[in-house]
């Protein structure tokens, strides 16, 4: 039944509008209160911004840097508010979150021009994890009215067996676009998308996790973006244009008949 | 859950049904059941649900004896026998059930409205037919002239994990040599869900001024008034899509750094440690 209910919980997250995740994540935990810890590690929510006095920098809020009600910053290694025993990475670990968060500082800098980087570690069995993020909230002006908003979850799974080790990404972007003008009125086009992969790399250079978590980080945004680009530029498009047809549907139907026409002259071309 | 009062669950499992995607009322019905397992609130505010969603939506049915579909909306229901919908053009009202979606066959006999009514019903459908694959619009009126106009196109597409629906309520005063102002709203909803979850919601308001004359000569003013104004709010949507892809989207994350390579790990650090010397300090960008 535990399963069921949780399985049913994202699939209902899955259909509800991803404006309003938290809401509708704040009812569904007030509704089955059993599976708070199950939801609020399954379900991604909009990143939110804090800031750390002592570094003087912004950190990333998330499930993994949270404590009870505290969250900690990745720069000063400290909870927020205070939480003397506040778990906290071992201290080999917290050498590699350190240079994480340097080079994804670095990569964040590279690919966003701007925006909030944070990564997170936490020891497991055989190896550990780590969370890696990445805001950017789109500067509004005249020239460009529309609000976007990117955010990054990465969450990489680290086993080490001996001179390599396995990493399972798990990643989402959550991408926001809200539009407000005289012509279109309000255009709210919100959401995410998550992929997943699975790769074995050798452990036996200097900084390998940092280099081994680049790379596979690296190339799942590459092949996100692209699905975002396809997906929120095209095919969400695409569906209004199936709805409505923009010049007719007697238009649209002959367009559409001369397109296989073309295409059965060029098979037919072939086959001769 | 024990510690909810009753109005707060029906408040919170309403949010969720009413906020169901175009053609996935029954999908968010089976999860909620599914986690809330078996409570007789459910069924209470299913029923009531059911009813707002489905005018809301405007779905429509076609009745077999008549050969074209029937719109549910708000404006349409008979006030004397709930859940009975007019169909202005045969006069009739047929009995809608909320749970499959269809009418039952069940009817009673309703008002035709005036004219103008059937005339405007007339343009408005011959435009429907020309912008929607597959849709239904229907024109009804009242005792004070007031003319409402609903247009509604859906397309459904679980196997392929999108849905989408295209809503517009027009409004005017209908009374013979006036000038009237002609009120609309377009609605726009789609969801893609596989691997993810993707919604567009559009909302726009209207307005243009209109003379009321001959039913004849006013029809057709209408639909064109509502065809042009649709299709400048479409042409309007391709244009924020291109514009949303084109800049937007581009100026939150690049393809690649400026560098037009990838990130180098390996030497990532390096590279810190010399931005940091020569004095290109990124940090400043961000903070």
């Amino acid at each position: 039944m535990g399963d069921d209910q949780l399985d049913c919980a994202l699939d209902l997250m899955r259909r509800m509008p991803p404006t309003n995740i938290e809401d509708n994540l704040a009812g569904l935990i007030d509704l089955v209160p059993d599976l708070t810890e199950d939801l609020l590690s399954a379900v991604d929510q909009p990143l939110k911004v804090s800031h750390d006095k002592e570094f003087g920098r912004d950190y990333l809020l998330c499930d993994y840097n949270r404590d009870g009600d505290s969250y900690r910053s990745p720069w000063s290694n400290k909870y927020d508010p205070k939480l003397p025993d506040g778990a906290l990475p071992s201290k080999k670990l917290r050498e590699i979150e350190v240079q994480a968060n340097e080079a994804f500082d670095v990569y964040r800098d590279l690919y966003y021009e701007g925006g909030v980087s944070s990564v997170y570690c936490w020891d497991i069995d055989d190896g550990f994890a780590a969370c890696v993020l990445i805001k950017k909230v789109g500067e509004q002006h005249e020239k460009r009215p529309i609000q976007g908003v990117w955010d990054s979850i990465h969450v990489v799974e680290v086993n080490e067996k001996g001179k390599t080790a396995n990493y399972k990404l798990t990643s989402t972007v959550m991408l926001s676009m809200t539009t407000e003008n005289k012509d279109t009125g309000s255009v709210n086009l919100c959401g995410s998308l998550t992929r997943q992969s699975e790769t074995d790399f050798p452990v036996t250079e200097e900084n390998a996790h940092i280099v081994n978590m680049g790379k596979i980080i690296e190339d799942m945004e590459q092949k996100l973006r692209n699905a975002l680009e396809i997906i929120y530029f095209g095919k969400t498009h695409d569906i209004v244009n199936e709805i409505r047809a923009i010049k007719g549907v007697e238009e649209a139907q002959r367009r559409k008949q001369s397109q296989m026409n073309i295409v059965s002259t060029i098979m037919e071309d072939k086959q001769r | 859950m024990e510690n909810l009062s009753e109005e707060e669950i029906i408040r919170i499992i309403s949010k969720f049904l009413l906020s169901s995607p175009p053609g996935e009322f029954k999908e968010v019905l089976t999860d909620v059941k599914s986690i809330l397992g078996d409570n007789p609130i459910v069924n209470k505010v299913i029923i009531a649900c059911l009813k707002e969603y489905n005018e809301d939506q405007m779905v429509f049915d076609t009745i077999e004896e008549l050969g074209y579909p029937v719109l549910v909306t708000e404006y349409s229901e008979s006030q004397e026998n709930p859940d009975y919908y007019l169909d202005p053009i045969s006069g009739m009202m047929f009995r809608f059930d909320h749970f499959s979606a269809k009418f039952t066959g069940d009817k009673k006999e309703g008002e035709k409205g005036t004219e103008l009514r059937e005339v405007i019903g007339k343009e408005i459908q011959k435009y429907g037919e020309t912008y929607f694959v597959e849709g239904a619009s229907s024109v009804y009126d009242d005792e004070d002239n007031k003319i409402v106009i609903c247009i509604t196109g859906a397309r459904f597409s679980p196997s392929n994990f999108w849905n989408g629906r295209w809503r517009s309520v027009w409004e005017m005063n209908g009374t013979p040599n006036t000038s009237t102002t002609l009120k609309g709203e377009i609605k726009v909803n789609t969801h893609y869900y596989e691997d993810g979850n993707v919604q567009l919601t559009t909302y726009k308001e209207f307005k243009a001024d209109l003379q009321v004359t001959d039913p004849q000569t006013t029809a057709k003013k209408v639909v064109e008034l509502i065809q042009n104004l649709e299709n400048q709010f479409h042409e309007s949507l391709v244009q924020n899509y291109i514009q949303m892809g084109d800049t937007t989207f581009k100026s939150l994350r690049k393809k690649l750094p400026y560098t037009g390579t990838k990130v180098d790990f390996a030497n990532v650090l390096a590279h810190r440690i010399k931005t940091e010397i020569s004095g290109d300090n990124s940090e400043k960008k961000t903070n």
